[in-house]
């Protein structure tokens, strides 16, 4: 996906070695300085309100929306109604209006990018966490399997997946989102790691004789903790627009439930007699993308301690 | 460099053989054989798909197939596609070119684009125009592939008709024409799907290269060169490019495995037939063969165009060509 | 019977005015005028193989029928026990007793590579249908042909095992002859993978130019053909899939389609260079009742094994308001396991009205009635509350799903989606492992297949299709003494009755037929359009000089590859 182009982008546009640019001085860093930072970024500002509006909407989804988004009213004389006041984005092929089924709609999407990357999240750094932390040989085993992970297209194991266990459950659909997409954080941890374990604190405290577990939940997770914010924040914009596409090939979220990618599907069937149910949609997913990157070119500017000149 | 390139292919071949035995167990496991997968197929008795699976050797157990599947693969064959008659090298053959074809344009395409605006937005860091190309950008890159590409085919190929909508010649004029119309041909079938996937690509590339340029424009040779006399045009040009061009050659082999992601979708929407309509198809019909030949495909397209990266880089970058 | 009358005249008025035409065809056309052109047709689905036998989906059959001959092909009007033209086979007769039917095949006939076909070759593709490892999937239809001899090199023998109305058609039309000498010695149970699917050769008067896979499959007119050259030059077939279809129409890109899609059909229909002509419908669709518990043919079902509830949920779905919206004019209401193109189907037949009302007073007074507060019916403290089964395959089907959920839910029934793909679907319909399930029929113009499908016997058969166990033995006797008829009409009364039967114990409720739409470049002059198969007369087809476009103009190149 492309904004899978732009999540590795920007991860390298600060590190173009594959992570380990990341400042472990600014991960270290008070969290009060970066938010102060965020604070000041009008554009990351602007995404995170956005954010914050779409999530509160989504969490009242049922007493926000205007109709209830099953409601059939007229099949054959309501359908495909044009947008009017009624219905601000118009009524679908059922008779169902379309805000209402964004609305709702939101809740699918959101979760199920926020839940798989949060699976992505933890798999990718406990993965990676390992892998640098014992180094040897066990790392070039570890990091040659997701060398070969990363090395098949995620669209594609995606479409493997989705065709070869078609109909996926909402809980399929998180976890495959979510295992499919922690190869890339589980590098970025392993760098971090490896760099972190060579560091003089950690030096310290193995010589003072602290266990594994101690050295890596004290020591060097607490390093690795904003970069992984940053990627998983970028990863939300992607895993939305995945979900989107897997649904428009037909592989995605199953009806009735409604997605913005089903939504979006719902329209395409004849886009020439109602164009605004998938712009609607498009809509929908292009600004919560656009502010999901927003917050993350924020955040990832804020938690790192290189400045990028002339912002 | 010689014992750099074969520690890259070595790494290489084993990424791949991990991939293809992934996508071996992946398709094997799945619900469904390649006799299964039809609604129609309902009418055929459950003995005589015994026999088809036996006389496919797909009843043995899955440790014997898979061992049978690696001396094929050794000796360089993959087997029978079952989709389609023939070997499913065959089928890969016929597709591989044509999804090489749309990414190399699209790679090229979306570099050109994507350094030519960021340079630009670099050299009037600031500016009203800078930030106006910079929303957009964010706003390409932020759209789905399907999304941008049904729209260019709307607007293109159905209401202005400057280019087809579909296909990669023409299917009945295309073999009567002469060598520079065929070219011509070719070209106008391409446009549509490359512009689509180098649109996005271009502008996360803008976005990298703007930066770039910025971290290298204030460095110290670049002051000496401004000193020297210099004048800033050239300053931008001649070593400020060349810097900044390094990490976004870098780009390259990152970018290889979401093109062709992307090119998946946009082969949906242009018809055009490529590995990923190709690979779409076999996953449908569950045709093992063609599955894992098309994900060993993919693997050594990126793996390759990683590899590509890496001697690129060593060829613009003196220090990289030192180690 | 309203509904129907509109598309069958329609059919009949194009095959009328077809006729004029069909004589020109059949003629050799030495009128140089006539011949030439290229026309490119959508195909949805790319074939797995060309190999005849292994046919699987439609898009298969109109390319093989270009390539190869069947002995008879079905005439204009497809009445099936009349009304035939010659194929492979120039004349045929009976036997005395019916129970052989002789062909005499055209003794000029030739294979594409050269050698005459033969009897031996006629016996052979009989064999090669007829072994259940090859995998025809009407192999069943098959089952009352005896033996096929070869009385000398261009005359064979069907031999029957008893008589019955279908025997021509079954012999004539269902084998599409194939060259003994290039396929005697591939295996037979790996046939899908043969070469010879992919490079077909047969005594059709198209033969294979190039197969270009994922995008198209090219035919070329065979000039040496014994027939006669075909008009065309050229039929491509390119791979569409229904997303692209409607603007590849528009631009001119694709001359001709099969649309089943409301949109693209409006989209289509309204350029100025397209014409629009109806196909009658050969498929329908259905929510299929199981009377029996899941997997357990022991026990009755515990809500559907009650007629009453099934005739409650047919009342409460309003199939006029449901077809129109989802299919506008492609689809029509169903009347029962049939569709009105078959001959012997019978449309009068009175079907459950739609009335929520009454359906809601039924429901009431068999028990299930809405607790205060609640939204869902309850019987002895057990919701009304059933899932179907669904394939996701079918778009159709998720679609309607939705809007029946949601009448159903009015009535206070609680429906679950049960979406699965293909392979689960099929294999849960084979073990009866579901309640309700949205299943759906292709038919033949024959009306032989109902036994399979609906039969006391193919309930009992643990691998029988009667999925949702179906028994009605009044039916079953209906339907045999329909089969036995010599002749449509006088197989007739006994067709309704077994209808009548059938659609009184609601074991499903019969949703709609989907029509398909023929979309045209109004350029091609077709003829032979069959009703069942409107490929069938291709090879007549013609393009007049005057309105030729550039690819018309590209003749017959001589392959450079």
């Amino acid at each position: 996906m492309t904004s899978g182009v732009r999540q590795d982008v920007l991860l390298a546009s600060s590190a173009p070695d594959g992570g380990g640019a990341f400042d472990r001085t600014g991960a270290t860093s008070p969290w009060r300085s970066a938010l102060g930072t965020l604070a000041r970024d009008r554009s990351a500002m602007t995404g995170l309100a956005i954010l914050a509006a779409l999530a509160l909407i989504a969490l009242a989804a049922p007493y926000v929306a205007p109709y209830d988004p099953r409601a059939q009213p007229d099949i054959v004389a309501l359908k495909y109604l044009p947008p009017t006041l009624a219905h601000p984005f118009g009524t679908d092929h059922l008779s169902r209006d379309v805000l209402s089924r964004i609305i709702v709609g939101s809740r699918v999407s959101l979760s199920v990018a926020f839940l798989s990357v949060v699976v992505a999240a933890t798999v990718g750094t406990g993965y990676g966490a390992i892998a640098g932390y014992v180094g040897g040989k066990l790392d070039g085993l570890m990091m040659r399997v997701v060398d070969a992970l990363l090395s098949i297209p995620r669209v594609l194991l995606l479409i493997a997946v989705a065709t070869l266990w078609n109909g996926l459950e909402l809980a399929g659909l998180v976890l495959l989102l979510g295992l499919t997409g922690w190869f890339g954080v589980s590098r970025l941890v392993r760098t971090l790691v490896l760099s972190a374990r060579e560091d003089e604190f950690v030096t310290a405290a193995r010589a003072l004789g602290a266990t594994h577990t101690r050295i890596l939940t004290h020591h060097i997770l607490p390093q690795v903790v904003s970069p992984v914010l940053v990627a998983a924040t970028l990863a939300i914009g992607n895993v939305i627009v995945i979900e989107a596409g897997l649904t428009f090939l037909g592989m995605g979220v199953q009806p009735p439930n409604a997605s913005w990618g089903s939504v979006f599907y719902d329209g395409m069937r004849d886009v020439g007699a109602a164009w605004w149910i998938s712009i609607s949609a498009g809509a929908a997913l292009v600004i919560t993308v656009l502010a999901v990157n927003l917050v993350a070119d924020g955040l990832r500017e804020a938690l790192n301690a290189r400045q990028l000149p002339a912002r | 460099m010689r014992r750099f390139l074969a520690r890259r292919l070595a790494h290489g071949a084993a990424v791949i053989f991990i991939a293809a035995s992934l996508s071996f167990l992946l398709v094997h496991l799945a619900p469904g054989d390649p006799f299964s997968s039809t609604l129609d197929s309902a009418a055929i008795s459950p003995s005589v798909k015994a026999a088809w699976r036996a006389a496919y050797g797909l009843d043995r157990p899955l440790l014997e197939q898979y061992l049978r599947f690696l001396g094929q693969l050794a000796r360089g064959d993959l087997g029978p596609s079952l989709l389609q008659p023939g070997p499913a090298s065959a089928a890969l053959a016929g597709a591989v070119p044509n999804t090489l074809v749309l990414m190399g344009t699209a790679l090229i395409l979306s570099f050109v684009i994507g350094i030519g605006v960021g340079s630009w937005q670099a050299a009037r860091a600031g500016s009203g125009g800078d930030r106006v190309a910079g929303n957009a950008s964010l706003v390409v890159a932020s759209l789905p592939e399907f999304w941008l590409g049904a729209v260019l085919l709307l607007v293109f190929a159905l209401r202005f008709r400057v280019f087809p909508a579909g296909g990669v010649v023409d299917l009945v004029m295309h073999d009567s024409l002469s060598p520079a119309g065929r070219v011509l041909d070719r070209l106008r079938h391409l446009a549509l799907p490359s512009l689509t996937l180098a649109l996005l690509g271009s502008a996360s590339i803008a976005r990298y290269q703007r930066a770039a340029l910025l971290d290298v424009l204030p460095q110290d040779f670049i002051r000496t060169a401004r000193a020297k006399g210099v004048s800033d045009r050239l300053v931008l040009w001649r070593h400020a490019l060349r810097n900044a061009l390094v990490p976004t050659i870098v780009l390259l082999g990152l970018s290889l495995p979401t093109l062709l992601g992307g090119a998946v979708f946009v082969e949906q929407v242009f018809s055009w037939p490529g590995l990923g309509r190709l690979a779409a198809a076999a996953f449908h019909a569950r045709d093992y063969q063609v599955v894992i030949g098309a994900t060993i495909m993919g693997a050594v397209l990126v793996v390759a165009g990683g590899i590509l990266a890496d001697l690129l880089h060593a060829a613009v970058d003196p220090r990289v060509r030192a180690q | 019977m309203r509904e129907s009358i509109g598309p069958r005249i329609r059919i009949l008025v194009a095959c009328a005015l077809a006729a004029a035409a069909c004589d020109r065809g059949t003629t050799k056309s030495d009128d140089a005028s006539a011949v030439g052109g290229s026309i490119i047709i959508a195909m949805q689905n790319e074939p797995r193989s060309l190999l005849p036998p292994l046919i699987n989906q439609i898009d298969e059959k109109v390319v093989e029928d270009q390539i190869f001959e069947p002995l008879a092909w079905l005439g204009d009007e497809g009445h099936l026990d009349r009304d035939y033209r010659p194929g492979l086979a120039d004349s045929w007769s009976w036997e005395r007793d019916s129970t052989a039917i002789v062909f005499h095949l055209n003794p000029k006939a030739r294979w594409q590579d050269g050698p005459p076909v033969r009897a031996s070759d006629v016996r052979f593709t009989f064999g090669l249908y007829a072994d259940s490892v090859v995998g025809f999937k009407d192999r069943s239809s098959l089952a009352r042909i005896d033996s096929v001899t070869a009385r000398d090199s261009v005359t064979a023998v069907f031999w029957f095992k008893n008589r019955y109305a279908e025997q021509f058609y079954d012999a004539a039309t269902r084998l599409l002859i194939l060259p003994e000498h290039l396929l005697a010695r591939e295996p037979r149970a790996t046939m899908l993978t043969s070469t010879f699917g992919r490079q077909p050769v047969g005594s059709g008067r198209f033969r294979l130019g190039k197969w270009t896979p994922n995008a198209s499959i090219e035919l070329l007119a065979d000039t040496a053909n014994y027939h006669g050259r075909p008009n065309l030059d050229r039929v491509v077939f390119a791979v569409t899939d229904v997303n692209s279809l409607s603007t590849r129409l528009t631009t001119g890109e694709i001359d001709l389609a099969e649309v089943s899609t409301p949109a693209v059909f409006r989209t289509a229909s309204a350029q100025p260079d397209l014409r629009a002509r109806m196909n009658p419908a050969y498929d329908y669709s259905f929510l299929l009742f199981n009377a029996r518990q899941r997997k357990q043919r022991r026990q009755p079902n515990a809500l559907f094994a009650d007629v009453g509830l099934r005739r409650a949920i047919s009342m409460g779905l309003d199939r006029g308001k449901l077809v129109r919206s989802q299919f506008d004019s492609l689809a029509i209401v169903s009347t029962g396991p049939m569709t009105r193109a078959q001959p012997l189907a019978d449309s009068t037949i009175r079907t459950i009205a739609y009335d929520s009302a009454g359906a809601a007073r039924l429901l009431d007074s068999l028990g299930w009635t809405l607790p205060a507060g609640k939204t869902v019916r309850e019987r002895r403290g057990q919701p009304l509350k059933f899932s179907v089964l669904v394939p996701t395959v079918s778009a159709n089907r998720m679609t309607m799903i939705v809007a029946i959920q949601e009448s159903l839910r009015k009535l206070g029934m609680e429906v679950v989606v049960d979406a699965v793909d293909g392979n689960t679907f099929v294999g849960r319909l084979g073990a009866r492992d579901f309640d309700v399930v949205f299943d759906g029929r292709h038919v033949e113009p024959s009306v032989s297949g109902l036994r399979a499908f609906w039969s006391v016997a193919s309930a009992r058969d643990a691998n029988g299709q009667n999925y949702g166990n179906y028994e009605n033995p009044r039916f079953d006797a209906h339907l045999d003494s329909a089969l036995a008829a010599r002749d449509l009409a006088s197989a007739r009364p006994h067709a309704t009755q077994a209808f009548e039967t059938i659609v009184a114990d609601v074991p499903a409720v019969w949703l709609y037929e989907t029509r398909t739409a023929m979309l045209m470049h109004k350029r091609i002059r077709p003829v032979h359009l069959v009703s069942t198969a409107w490929w069938a007369g291709l090879a007549d087809w013609s393009i007049p000089a005057a309105e030729r476009l550039p690819r018309d103009r590209v003749g017959l190149r001589v392959a450079s590859r």
